[in-house]
């Protein structure tokens, strides 16, 4: 699946729609975006190694579809990103294109490439965190799962919260098949109450792998500052 | 009095035991029956039997509604209330002495009631949630005053897949390490028994405190219901 291929296919969604489901859960999942092959090259980058590599992180290495899916979604998801920041009174801008804000990064001494790979096994979770380091964050990042829930594992959901000001937290489950790719809050995004909008901030945490192996993708569009410790 | 015996499948407490000090949570699978569970859930429309209904959206809880059951509590809820009680109060008293609290919890349900009911706390806390589609619960504990039973159980009514999508039943828990996240998969008449507030955890550096919440995903289609069996009534 090449770039164009991954274009056309994101240009068949439904991105009204998408954007919809940004602004009211602060996720959407697109189904089966990425291709079984796709998917098993992918998941061959961590599971390839050694018996007890558990995270593969990239720095600027992004394997080639990856880097060019990052750029293509980046290209979609900008205009939501600063529609947030416009409702929140934020005043950053993003700019069109992910080379452009890529070179902000880099001015800003954003140089370390956050995106990974990932391999749980029974037993293993990811805690609630956030990857929102740094001057420059992109509000949106992209969580994939690269294996079958049922088949090839056991546990192992995608769970967010959703802390509000003053409320209680809520807590959501996003949920995920093989070859599915979810667009994530990053951190913050704006909330519609009752009074308006409001600020809500978001973490995200892989619960207990109760069975098998379930190997994961995260890819983040803004880098780390250099002297943040780049893994979790 | 005659205290009411359990008729419900008997448990394997070291087991139970061993999980809840792992992970704050464990699992009672087949609790009630598929019917138990369905005459539950189709009483919930009754307007005899309950002290009061919460509307959670009016209280910033989330979106859905419960009940909380009024004294007499169904028997059946009245018999697992006091089994359930029995078998979780030496866990208790373990992690009361594991967390330095001077605390202690009678063996028998009806004496640690006379504790609450004199302290003020005297309302049944026993509740039934219903949920329809797009309805969540927010991550919370369930305290109703000075005294707390460390542990409450969660029955599940409704089928995942057949009766709901979605609606996981979700905790967290909020240590000096972080903050991790875990879904519970239950099915139909299981029950899980939980950490309300606290519990000793072995860490790196030995034991130490952590608190848990527990809450409900949205639930995408259909309905779910579900009892809660709290021990400490409440004021």
């Amino acid at each position: 699946m090449n770039l164009l291929e991954f274009d056309a296919a994101l240009d068949q969604l439904d991105w009204a729609d998408l954007h919809r489901q940004l602004d009211s859960e602060g996720y959407a999942v697109l189904p089966g975006l990425l291709r079984a092959a796709v998917v098993d090259a992918l998941a061959q980058c961590v599971t390839a190694q050694d018996l007890f590599a558990q995270w593969r992180y990239f720095e600027t290495d992004l394997p080639t579809p990856l880097a060019e899916w990052r750029t293509a979604l980046y290209r979609r998801l900008a205009p939501v990103a600063n529609r947030w920041n416009e409702t929140l009174a934020i005043d950053a801008r993003y700019p069109a294109t992910l080379d452009e804000f890529l070179r902000q990064n880099r001015n800003a001494g954003q140089t370390r490439g956050q995106s990974h790979l990932y391999r749980l096994r029974v037993h293993d979770q990811v805690p609630l965190h956030q990857r929102n380091a740094g001057f420059h964050v992109f509000p949106l990042q992209i969580v994939a799962l690269l294996s079958e829930p049922g088949t090839d594992f056991q546990g192992g959901e995608l769970v967010m919260t959703e802390q509000r000001p003053r409320l209680q937290s809520r807590p959501m489950v996003v949920p995920l098949k093989r070859g599915d790719v979810a667009i994530i809050a990053t951190a913050v995004r704006p909330f519609r109450g009752s009074q308006g909008y409001y600020r809500v901030n978001l973490k995200h945490a892989i619960s207990r792998v109760r069975g098998g192996e379930r190997v994961g993708l995260e890819v983040l569009f803004h880098d780390a500052p250099d002297t943040q410790e780049g893994g979790r | 009095m005659h205290t009411p015996r359990n008729n419900a499948p008997t448990h394997d407490w070291n087991r139970i035991a061993r999980e809840l000090e792992a992970h704050g949570n464990a699992v009672l699978p087949a609790l009630l029956t598929a019917q138990q569970c369905e005459a539950l859930a189709a009483r919930y429309a009754q307007e005899t039997g309950y002290r009061s209904r919460v509307v959670m959206a009016r209280h910033g809880f989330g979106r859905g509604e419960y009940k909380y059951f009024a004294y007499p509590l169904p028997p059946l809820l009245d018999q697992l209330r006091h089994a359930l009680y029995r078998g979780l109060a030496p866990l208790a008293n373990a992690w009361n002495l594991q967390l330095g609290l001077d605390v202690q919890y009678p063996s028998e349900l009806n004496e640690f009631l006379r504790h609450c009911h004199a302290a003020g706390q005297a309302r049944p806390t026993p509740l039934i949630l219903k949920y329809g589609a797009g309805d969540y619960n927010c991550l919370h504990q369930d305290l109703y005053g000075e005294h707390v039973f460390p542990l409450q159980v969660a029955i599940l009514l409704s089928e995942p897949g057949r009766d709901f999508v979605g609606g996981e039943f979700v905790m967290t828990e909020r240590s000096s390490q972080g903050q991790r996240a875990e879904v519970i998969p239950l099915r139909q008449g299981d029950g899980l028994v939980f950490t309300v507030n606290q519990r000793p955890a072995m860490g790196p550096r030995g034991l130490r405190k952590v608190a848990m919440r527990h809450g409900v995903s949205r639930i995408r289609s259909g309905q779910r219901h579900a009892v809660g069996l709290i021990f400490h009534d409440a004021r």
